[in-house]
């Protein structure tokens, strides 16, 4: 079932890589012509905030920015989050939707394990795509001149965008538990996903709506910022988002034991 | 193995299942029944009855609102997995993934089925698939005979069927038909709903009837063709008063078709009938057996009168 449930998913995955794939050799490509723009401004800019941009550190490469404002920013929640949310949300729905389920739960497979492995298959997903932005970034300081790197800050930063990816698994596979049509199950986590996005878009755009910001969880696991301010402040946030997809992805597996499979 | 030798492999006590809702909809109602071992027992029922609603509890994947299910001796809930392991499962209303090929089909299921499908190569000889063409190109047969290959492929003790047949032409059907014979006479047991009367007259030992939820027969095939009764065509050379035929016992409707000749139903033994032609001067006579089909959509007819002879529904509930 989990190389079943990847083999399903793996349209939706393999758009997400290779989206990730050519910004990450578009930042490469374009890094000669990024030197003459004042990224200190654009960093300040209230776009960038919008972003999780944040202040310059005092040496971050001009290559790890643009990755980090490009890539690592809350777009990478918003796109790839979204492509995983879908997934994981139409996991076990579309499978409630075609009527395979009831083959496969006839066979000597409980609720419980069909669950999990639906829930560890979107776990793999989201390893795949942040493996393939570390190998992204990885060829592109090999290939492109003066695409550098300071790796401790760039993997603390995949750690931050992990723990928002188990996240939107955990509330993805929550939602594809509780219902029982794959397309539907799926947008309304991608929806999910777009709510989160909002919330740290609004939460950033001024004082009145800060509380929003909360919501998502950008806030929590701030992947750009790490990278252009080399920092890593407060990593006991990280726990925040960890802790609500584990919870929502016990949730999940509760209500999928208890409930009539109707489709 | 003859039917019955080893107790009950499937056992229905008042079964319950409401699904919820701002209107809950009572889909199956107090049902009991057993399946004894090597039997092949027909589920029927119009659309709606509530018979892919009991075959989902049996499975565990829907859960019952009331009522016990055992099978093998074990509860279906509880010991799942055991039973699951010995159990083969053909669902009446399936999208099969179009991207793969039926044998990525099979072994998927095979896998998941923790036994090695021995029986896979005695299935392919007789329902004849493109091992390796992807599913999506396959017509409804041949989909149809797919499914059938992967709840037998690793020689269930039990198999549940829900409409085997439905999209398979007469020379499936009837390499299905055998097949399942063949199988039951090895010890298999069955548990089909069905919708094809002459496949269930065929195949089936026994039949449960349900009828909004609720079952109003479990009979025997042979006690089902009793009841039917029998057709006496008879066209008479002198005359004969209706009268006469309507009072000969066992006889249940006259039918003056033109000129002397007249369709007899009957119940019961014919002996009485024949003494009665036999004072007049028959030009032709033929006995045939009365279509079982008319027995089912009797059961099937919502105000429940069996008419010709049938009993109520409360007198034909299981022992």
């Amino acid at each position: 079932m989990l190389t079943a449930t990847l083999y399903e998913s793996r349209s939706l995955l393999a758009a997400a890589c290779g989206y990730i794939l050519i910004i990450g050799f578009l930042v490469g490509l374009l890094l000669p012509a990024f030197k003459t723009l004042n990224i200190q401004a654009y960093l300040t800019g209230s776009f960038a905030a919008l972003i999780g941009g944040s202040a310059l550190g005092r040496d971050t490469p001009l290559f790890a920015v643009y990755m980090a404002l490009e890539l690592y920013g809350s777009f990478f929640l918003l796109l790839f989050g979204g492509v995983l949310g879908y997934a994981a949300g139409a996991s076990i729905a579309r499978n409630i939707e075609d009527g395979t389920i009831d083959i496969i739960l006839a066979r000597p497979v409980s609720r419980a394990r069909f669950y999990l492995e639906k829930w560890v298959a979107m776990l793999l997903g989201g390893t795949f795509i942040i493996a393939t932005s570390l190998l992204t970034a990885f060829v592109c300081t090999q290939v492109f001149p003066n695409a550098t790197l300071h790796w401790r800050w760039f993997l603390l930063a995949n750690l931050d965008v992990a723990a928002m990816l188990f996240l939107v698994v955990g509330m993805g596979s929550f939602v594809s538990a509780a219902m029982s049509r794959g397309r539907a199950a799926g947008g309304v986590a991608t929806l999910v996903v777009v709510f989160w996005y909002l919330c740290q878009t609004f939460g950033t755009a001024g004082d009145r709506l800060s509380f929003l910001k909360y919501l998502g969880p950008y806030y929590y696991a701030p992947s750009s910022q790490v990278i252009t301010s080399e920092q890593w402040t407060e990593p006991w946030r990280l726990l925040v988002p960890v802790a609500a997809g584990l919870i929502l992805g016990i949730a999940g597996l509760a209500y999928f034991q208890r409930r009539d499979i109707t489709s | 193995m003859a039917v019955g030798t080893d107790g009950a492999v499937v056992d229905v006590a008042h079964l319950v299942k409401t699904y919820p809702g701002k209107e809950p909809v009572r889909a199956v109602r107090d049902i009991s029944l057993r399946v004894e071992r090597g039997e092949i027992f027909g589920f029927l029922g119009p659309n709606g009855a509530g018979k892919t609603t009991t075959i989902r509890c049996l499975l565990d994947v829907l859960r019952p609102s009331a009522g016990k299910i055992s099978i093998f001796g074990l509860d279906a809930r509880r010991d799942a997995l055991a039973i699951h392991s010995r159990l083969g499962y053909l669902p009446g209303d399936v999208r099969l993934p179009g991207d793969l090929s039926a044998k990525q089909f099979l072994n998927r299921y095979s896998r998941l089925a923790g036994s090695e499908p021995v029986l896979l190569g005695r299935l392919l000889e007789r329902f004849e698939i493109p091992l390796h063409r992807k599913l999506r190109a396959f017509s409804k047969g041949m989909r149809q005979m797919l499914l059938i290959i992967q709840a037998f492929m690793c020689d269930p003790e039990l198999v549940i069927l829900d409409e085997p047949t439905g999209g398979l032409d007469p020379l499936g059907q009837r390499s299905f038909d055998e097949f399942l014979l063949e199988e039951a006479r090895r010890g298999l047991t069955v548990f089909m709903s069905s919708h094809i009367l002459g496949e269930v007259e065929r195949t089936c030992h026994r039949v449960a009837v349900i009828r909004e939820g609720e079952l109003v027969a479990v009979e025997t095939i042979d006690r089902l063709r009793e009841r039917a009764g029998q057709l006496v065509i008879v066209e008479f050379a002198d005359g004969v008063d209706e009268a006469e035929l309507r009072n000969v016992p066992g006889v249940q409707a006259v039918e003056h078709i033109e000129d002397g000749s007249y369709h007899v139903k009957l119940a019961g033994s014919i002996d009485p009938v024949i003494k009665a032609l036999a004072r007049h001067t028959i030009r032709r006579l033929a006995v045939e057996e009365a279509p079982l089909e008319e027995v089912f959509l009797k059961f099937y007819a919502r105000d429940g009168k069996g008419a010709g002879g049938l009993p109520s529904a409360a007198e034909i509930r299981p022992e």
